[in-house]
Formats: C-alpha cells, sequence, structure tokens
C-alpha cells in the first residue's frame, strides 16, 4: 500500500519529478509556510 | 531498505551543506563555491561509502528543483527586453560551436563520433548533450567516457575560473551571467558560477543556460540524421534512433524547463512578493544540497580519461567563443 507512492515517485523522468517537487514548495509557500535563510 | 540508503545520502548532503556554508562565511569564499570544493576535497581524499551514493546521486533532482524555484523571480519585462537579442546569441553560439569543434575535431584527427560528442558536449549542455547525442548516433562506452571527462575537466575549471575572470574585469550581473550561460558548459557548473558571482547574474545564466539545454532534442535528431545518411560508419556503426523523430525531441528535451516556463508566469502573475522571496530561500538551500554531490561528483580519476587531443579541440573552442561572445557583450551590453 505505501510502496505506491514511492513505486509512482520512481518511475518519473527526473524532470517531472523536480516539477513535483518545486510545485509542492510553491504551494506550501503560498499557505503561507515560510523558508528562512 | 534503497529508500533509508537514500535518506541517508540526502542527509548527508544537507549536513555538508550547512557545513560548507558555514565554513564559506568564516574563511570569505561564495557558499556555493564552498559547497563544490568541500565536496571535491572529500570526494578525492576519504571518498564517500558506497551505502549512501543513491542519496548523494539525487542531487541533480534538487539543482533542478532549486532552477525551477528561481524562475518564479524573474521578472518577465527583463526576459522581453533582452530576449531576441540573447536568443539569437545562443542560436549563433549553439551552431558556431557545433561547426567549430567538429572542424577542429576533423583536422586534429579526432574520430567522427568522438568529435560529434565533443561538439555537442560544447555546444548545448555538457555531459547531458554527450549522452544524448551518443544514444542517437550509437557512439561506444569509451567514446563517451572520452569527452564526458573532458568536458567534466572544463567544468571543474570554470567554475572557479569565471567568476575570477569576471570580477577581475568588473563585469555587469547581465554580462557576466548572459556569458556564463552561453559558453560554459553543464547546467550544474553554470547555475554555480552565476549564483557565486550574483543573484542577478545567477538568474540570467540560468536563463541563458536553459534556453541553450532546450535545443538537446534538435541537435540530437540533427546528429541522427547526419550520420544516417551522410557519414560513414568508420568507427562503430550507426542507429536511426530509438523510436520516432518526434519521440526522440520529446525524449531528449529536459522536462524541468517546462516548470521554469511555468514559474516564471506564477511569479509574474499570481505570487506575492513574499512567496517568491521563501522560494528565493528554498532555492538557495537546495542549490547548495545540490552543489555539494556535484562537488562530490568531480573526481580527479574521472577526469584522468580525457586526452590531450579531445582537451584541445574544446580548449580552442572554449576559448574562441568565450572571447568573441564577451567582447559582443561588453560591445553591445
Amino acid at each position: 500500500m505505501c510502496n505506491r507512492p514511492i513505486e509512482w515517485w520512481q518511475s518519473l523522468d527526473r524532470g517531472w519529478q523536480s516539477i513535483c517537487l518545486s510545485l509542492l514548495i510553491a504551494a506550501c509557500a503560498t499557505i503561507g509556510l515560510r523558508i528562512p535563510w | 531498505m534503497r529508500a533509508l540508503r537514500v535518506v541517508t545520502g540526502i542527509g548527508v548532503l544537507a549536513i555538508f551543506g550547512v557545513s560548507s556554508r558555514v565554513l564559506a562565511g568564516l574563511i570569505g569564499v561564495n557558499h556555493l563555491i564552498g559547497a563544490i570544493l568541500v565536496g571535491a576535497v572529500i570526494a578525492n581524499t576519504v571518498g564517500i561509502p558506497e551505502y549512501i551514493e543513491p542519496g548523494v546521486n539525487t542531487h541533480k533532482l534538487w539543482l533542478e528543483a532549486g532552477i525551477i524555484l528561481i524562475g518564479a523571480g524573474i521578472v518577465l519585462e527583463e526576459v522581453f527586453s533582452a530576449g531576441p537579442f540573447v536568443l539569437l546569441l545562443v542560436l549563433s553560439v549553439i551552431v558556431g560551436t557545433l561547426v567549430v569543434a567538429e572542424f577542429l575535431a576533423g583536422l586534429l584527427g579526432v574520430k567522427p563520433k568522438l568529435g560529434s560528442l565533443l561538439a555537442s558536449g560544447t555546444s548545448v549542455c555538457g555531459v547531458s548533450a554527450v549522452v544524448s547525442v551518443a544514444g542517437g548516433i550509437d557512439a561506444n562506452e569509451s567514446q563517451i567516457a572520452y569527452a564526458s571527462a573532458t568536458i567534466l575537466l572544463f567544468d571543474a575549471l570554470t567554475i572557479f575560473l569565471y567568476p575570477a575572470i569576471g570580477h577581475l574585469l568588473g563585469l555587469s550581473d547581465f554580462v557576466f551571467g548572459v556569458w556564463s550561460g552561453l559558453t560554459m558548459f553543464s547546467t550544474g557548473p553554470v547555475t554555480a558560477a552565476g549564483f557565486s558571482y550574483s543573484a542577478k547574474a545567477g538568474e540570467w545564466a540560468t536563463l541563458t543556460k536553459l534556453t541553450r539545454n532546450a535545443s538537446i532534442g534538435i541537435v540530437t535528431l540533427l546528429y541522427v540524421l547526419v550520420y544516417s545518411h551522410f557519414r560513414t560508419t568508420t568507427d562503430s556503426g550507426y542507429t536511426s534512433g530509438r523510436g520516432g523523430h518526434i519521440t526522440r525531441l520529446w525524449t531528449d528535451f529536459p522536462k524541468f524547463f517546462i516548470g521554469f516556463i511555468v514559474m516564471i508566469f506564477l511569479g509574474n502573475t499570481v505570487l506575492s512578493t513574499t512567496t517568491i522571496q521563501t522560494l528565493d530561500n528554498a532555492s538557495n538551500w537546495l542549490f547548495l544540497i545540490a552543489f555539494v554531490g556535484l562537488g562530490l561528483d568531480l573526481r580527479l580519476e574521472n577526469l584522468r580519461s580525457a586526452g590531450m587531443i579531445p582537451i584541445l579541440v574544446v580548449f580552442l573552442t572554449l576559448i574562441l567563443f568565450s572571447s568573441l561572445v564577451l567582447a559582443l557583450l561588453l560591445a553591445t551590453a
């Protein structure tokens, strides 16, 4: 059951993985999560 | 089990990243250059255990995600005002570099396929282009390793030399960014050199480099056509490529470029200034982790397999286009 998301993630081309990751970060930033530097 | 190795490797990248940021601050070096140096020193001294390699090898994912996120901070008006000029330069450099590198390789007696791999790596996007074109023209493993080592050698040198030359000549952010984006080879080193110079230079370097990268499918397709129709198969046979030409174009296309474009539009329309600042901070962290991994990839043993003649071909092409482009940018910008 919990292997499915991992398998789906691994099936993606690295370019799509980076798009998913950056959209996730953008979504978190949009709802108010702040990342300091 | 593999997941644990990946997570551990990413954790190691993060720890080295944070340490190198602190260390770079203490000795007064840019944090991105510091991250690459820390990675390179570790890789060439104590090395990294094989157990964490799957995690360390994720560094290109962090690089691409970081590049996508900096898209949010790019101001479209600036891109549109300089866009046609930069686009013309990108096209001229890709075609010019391909022609000159192929000519020099032929002149210096480099085998056709190795010459083509060097030309594609020099003109488009470093090792990615070498691997992509190699698949299209059916180059063998040793030719790929030979060409990749040559490109990696210049990547390792230009990461440090370009910012040093830029500061020495007092180049503006725009000139430095476009110059490095047009004439350096692989995406990681271009991004590192650009952002170590300044945030604005980094944006121009990335934008210019990604435009270059977008041509990878067309260049590969061009080589497939040339090798299948005109060139004889003296060094190891040819192939017409996997699948049709449209499939080939799509397979080779760097998908994260789509994310980068989407993020530029989001940044210029719906995202607030605070959100863009957070995304910029996130990309800084992603780059820090990615560049430690990039440094860990700079292993001397991989660079030793580069031969003198291929090095000469790439060196002459780089010197020619680097100076030509810089002169042109200084004269017009």
